[in-house]
């Protein structure tokens, strides 16, 4: 009894290796999903480096750093490789530092959403009939607002958020598309035959749950997940835009912020230019990664698709 | 030239191209038609009878081609004419009654205006009024009520679809109507309905018509001849008496005696797992096709491939172990 | 007729929906840290004037009392007074209003029939370099980051070359002259609406192309496209007439999801082209602390988005028969 257990679940780990295999063979054909991962690398790498300059020397640290010989918008030159703004900050000390809060805020909201989303699409799906109605017009109702305005309005009322408190109110209006998407993945897996078994078996709801929903639809959720990084980067960067971001650290957004309001975008095409550049290509890089994703994840869509074609 | 049949096909092979290579869908397929005829296609899912039926209509997918052979309608080449000049013959020469009928009307238009699409296609100079009397005249002939001209394809049950497809098919009076599966998704007495409908039309208005099904049931109620195929090749041709009466190849033998029928609901999985496995492209080369689960084979089957004998003058079969008369 | 019950249905929801926003923004405001008295009180307010807006308010009244005045508050179109203009803000959100509706309305439906028309071609010729080049570049303007890429126009179109003005939404000097005559304020208008409506065009047509070309590639292997083409017809019909409408579906359908969305984008736009609109206006309420206006600012865009909801769903039934009959 024991070892027939045991080799079914050895056989069920070699199957999901293969099946990673697979999925990173198919991911590795896929062109977009190439350039999403080459250009996440960059990424990441500027976000470690974002570490050294102010080792290197005080002046250029991100936020407290100024040129002692440099009070105005600079061009690129060799001290400051992508010049300096108005007060004499390094621009690309700013840029790096940008970058890792950028991965920060993308990767926690998009996680603390997925995680709501998920466990709101299961409960939905596995408990139906009311709660489901009603947590579905709920998260149709949160679909329809928009988050950035909310957030705002929050910050009129509530004062200046930290940047945990954007992370998490980011992800408190993320959440309903992914729990769209795992309540119908759950309500296809409910009709399998060895949830039926399960429960049968007597497992607990719980142990259904967690055992044989939840690893079934996590492959769903993190490609959701990949969406949920654009959209949060987005709305943080919309903020600090704005003059709403955290004033205690720097991010794109906030950059653009300064280029903008200290009217220097007409004339430091230098400075306008980085922070856009980045946030456009961060969010790319992890749109074309998901799209990647869903194809590798969706085998499917993919047969059927396959097979409606050729039985044409 | 009463003699000259309708259409003609000559050694017809069609080829899929996969990323796992050509397969091979129909290999050298045969026949002729005469006007008002009707000659039945039959044979288990995936073995390449919507193949043909497409090939004829000149609507293979892209990656199909016709390899080899000829196409012959009337008098002219199917394979050798330019696209607008095909788009000219399709429906007004030779129209098809799809597959999957539930799907072969576009939910968005009303029924009554795309069987109207087709008749201002091929009769542009037909007024507005005139062209409606025609669908009212369809309509009627399908027996669907004419006030139900103007409704979706989502407001008709499945088999005022299918006989408004069939209506659709009739609407320029075609010389040849391929049905495919006509009656497949069916129940029962709606399919019976249905195939008598289309026995009519071939009969009244001299249509000749190809049957295509996976019931030899189906097709022996309508057909004239029937050509029985496996894996791509007909192995079996001849009048729906000689075939239904004496089946001459172990294959057919084997569709006749299950319940006359392959299988009773058509099994669209079972199309999928026939294309993973590419069936037409793992005959042997050298043997005979069925050689793997033919109850007669002996030694020879592998070795060597079967030749056309004839058993009457209209009845052949692809099988070596058939005794003729003329041997 | 189905079409008008759904109408009636969807209008009740929306109604439910908006109550519940306005609720939920009535809760906040009494969890806020600090006194509600203070937070609808300016410092430029006379004694007698605080009474009378405690009064109004009823904010020494039970909070239940208070959500009802509130409500009514709210049916009257009652919504105080702007700490900044001191002015009521009714005025101003009817101002501001019809300037966002315009941005707003012309933006969206230019974005979604230039995805569809778009998106409709390049389906038709996939595979080919031109489908690659399209679908990356949409990749690409569909990830743009809003604000940046409106700079970056203002940047080039507005100041490098000069083509269109630098913000606003009219040129005052013009309309002080006398009788100006329609055409004229209209082009004006239209001069300054045009640079704003380009920005939003270019981030969010990519997006529609994108969905209209997936969902075309699905629609071509439809039977009836099949039919279509064995009825003869030439390779256009079937796009156009056949394929298209559709594919164009569920292009809607994501229109209506991403509304929230493009409102955000909509306010970030006018808040960057000076575009004297209620997405603007709340972003500098919410800068300046004036309550009042940032609230109504807020209910009003929540009621655009709703109500635009309900116009896409609605378009929706009437372009899908089934869902109509
Ligand atoms: N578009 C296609 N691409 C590749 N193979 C195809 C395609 N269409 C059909 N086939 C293959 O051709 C064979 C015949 O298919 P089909 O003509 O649809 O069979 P039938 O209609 O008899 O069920 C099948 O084995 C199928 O796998
Ligand atoms: S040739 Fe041999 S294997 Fe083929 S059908 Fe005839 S008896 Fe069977
Ligand atoms: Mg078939």
């Amino acid at each position: 009894m024991q070892s027939k257990t045991e080799t079914g679940k050895h056989e069920r780990h070699s199957y999901r290796a293969k099946l990673l295999i697979d999925a990173w063979r198919l991911f590795h054909d896929n062109l977009i999903g190439r350039i999403g991962v080459c250009l996440l690398i960059v990424f990441g790498l500027m976000a470690l480096l974002s570490y050294i300059p102010p080792h290197v020397d005080p002046m250029y640290h991100p936020m407290t750093g100024v040129d002692p010989e440099i009070s105005y918008a600079s061009p690129p030159s060799t001290r400051h490789w992508l010049g300096t703004d108005n007060i004499g900050r390094d621009i690309l000390s700013q840029l790096l530092t940008g970058a890792r809060v950028a991965f920060l805020v993308g990767i926690s909201s998009a996680f603390i959403s997925i995680v709501i989303g998920t466990l709101i699409g299961i409960v939905a799906a596995y408990w139906g009939k009311m709660l489901d109605g009603l947590l579905m017009r709920f998260a149709d109702m949160v679909m329809v607002m928009p988050s950035l305005l909310v957030i705002l309005l929050l910050s009129v009322l509530f004062g200046q958020l930290s940047i945990w408190t954007i992370v998490i109110l980011i992800a408190l209006f993320r959440w309903p598309a992914v729990a769209r998407v795992i309540r119908s993945q759950t309500l296809s897996l409910k009709q399998r035959p060895f949830i039926d078994m399960a429960r049968v078996a007597g497992a607990s709801h719980l142990r259904i749950i967690f055992r044989h929903i939840l690893p079934n639809v996590l492959p769903m959720a993190l490609l959701y997940m990949t969406f949920r990084i654009t959209s949060a980067i987005i709305v943080e960067a919309a903020l600090s835009f704005l003059g709403f971001g955290d004033p205690n650290t720097v991010s794109w957004g906030m950059m653009l912020q300064w280029v903008w309001k200290t009217g220097h975008m007409f004339q430091a095409p230098y400075w306008l230019l980085p922070p856009g550049l980045c946030i456009s290509f961060m969010t790319l890089s992890f749109y074309m990664m998901g799209r990647a994703m869903e194809e590798v994840l969706d085998p499917r869509l993919r047969r059927v698709r396959n097979a409606k074609h050729a039985a044409a | 030239m009463p003699n000259m049949p309708l259409l003609d096909v000559q050694n017809l092979t069609i080829v899929y191209r996969t990323n796992a290579g050509p397969v091979i869908a129909a290999e050298d397929v045969c026949f002729t038609l005469e006007r008002g005829r009707a000659v039945g296609i039959v044979g288990e899912s995936g073995c390449g009878k919507t193949t043909i039926g497409m090939a004829l209509m000149g609507l293979l997918p892209e990656n199909g081609f016709v390899q080899q052979g000829r196409i012959i309608i009337e008098d002219t080449d199917l394979l050798s004419l330019t696209k607008p000049a095909l788009r000219a013959l399709r429906w007004k020469k030779m129209a098809m009654i799809f597959q999957a009928a539930m799907n072969a009307l576009n939910p968005v238009h009303r029924v009554g205006d795309q069987i109207a699409e087709a008749i201002q296609t091929h009769y542009p100079d037909y007024s507005a009024d005139k062209t409606r009397k025609e669908v009212a005249a369809l309509f009627d002939l399908v027996d669907i009520p004419r006030n139900r001209i103007d409704d979706y394809p989502h407001q008709y049950s499945g088999g005022m679809k299918q006989r408004a497809v069939i209506a659709m098919a009739l609407s320029c009076k075609p010389d040849l109507i391929i049905a495919d599966e006509p009656t497949t998704a069916l129940d029962v007495i709606v399919q019976d309905q249905i195939l008598k409908k289309i026995k009519a039309f071939q009969d009244d208005m001299n249509i000749a018509t190809i049957v295509i099904s996976h019931d030899i049931g189906v097709v022996s109620e309508v057909c004239d001849n029937i050509m029985v195929m496996y894996k791509g090749r007909m192995i079996e041709y001849g009048k729906c008496e000689e075939v239904f009466m004496s089946p001459a190849h172990p294959y057919t033998v084997a569709l006749l005696s299950s319940h006359l029928s392959l299988d009773s609901t058509y099994d669209f999985q079972a199309d999928i797992e026939n294309i993973t496995e590419a069936p037409a492209a793992s005959v042997l080369p050298g043997a005979c096709g069925y050689a793997e689960k033919c109850r007669h084979a002996d030694v020879q089957c592998f070795v060597q491939t079967p030749a056309w004998r004839h058993l009457s003058s209209t009845h052949r079969v692809l099988c070596l172990k058939v005794v003729t008369n003329d041997q | 007729m189905n079409l008008k019950r759904m109408i009636f249905k969807r209008s009740i929801e929306i109604l439910v929906v908006f109550f519940i926003i306005l609720t939920g923004l009535f809760v906040l405001f009494h969890l806020a840290p600090g006194d509600p008295v203070s937070m609808m009180v300016d410092l430029t307010m006379t004694p007698e004037d605080v009474d009378r807006l405690v009064q109004q308010l009823g904010l020494d009244r039970p909070l239940w009392t208070q959500y009802l005045l509130y409500l009514k508050n709210f049916f009257r179109g009652n919504f105080g007074t702007s700490f900044h203009y001191g002015r009521p803000v009714i005025e101003i959100i009817s101002e501001r209003l019809p300037a966002t509706i315009l941005l707003f309305t012309t933006a969206t439906i230019l974005a979604a029939m230039a995805g569809v028309w778009c998106g409709k071609l390049i389906a038709w010729h996939k595979g080919g370099p031109l489908d690659a080049t399209v679908t990356i570049f949409s990749l690409l303007c569909s990830t743009l980051f809003l604000p940046w890429i409106a700079l970056l126009s203002i940047w080039f179109f507005a100041f490098r070359v000069g083509w269109f003005p630098l913000s606003g939404m009219i040129t005052p000097e013009i309309w002080v002259l006398p009788n100006l005559g329609f055409w004229a304020k209209a082009t004006d208008i239209l001069h300054h609406l045009l640079l704003p409506l380009l920005t939003l065009c270019i981030v969010n047509t990519g997006a529609y192309l994108l969905i209209m070309r997936s969902s075309m590639l699905e629609t071509i292997k439809e039977d009836y496209i099949i039919t279509a083409r064995a009825k003869g017809l030439t390779e256009k019909q079937v796009r156009n007439h056949h394929a298209a409408p559709n594919a164009a579906l569920p292009v809607i359908t994501s229109v209506g999801l991403s509304l929230a969305f493009s409102v955000n984008g909509g306010a970030l736009t006018e808040t960057v082209f000076s575009w004297p609109g209620i997405g603007r206006e709340l972003i500098f309420a919410v800068s300046n602390s004036d309550y009042p206006l940032a609230m109504a600012s807020f209910m009003f865009i929540a009621l655009v988005v709703l109500v635009a909801n309900l116009i896409v769903d609605i378009l929706y039934a009437y372009l899908d028969p089934r869902i109509r009959y």
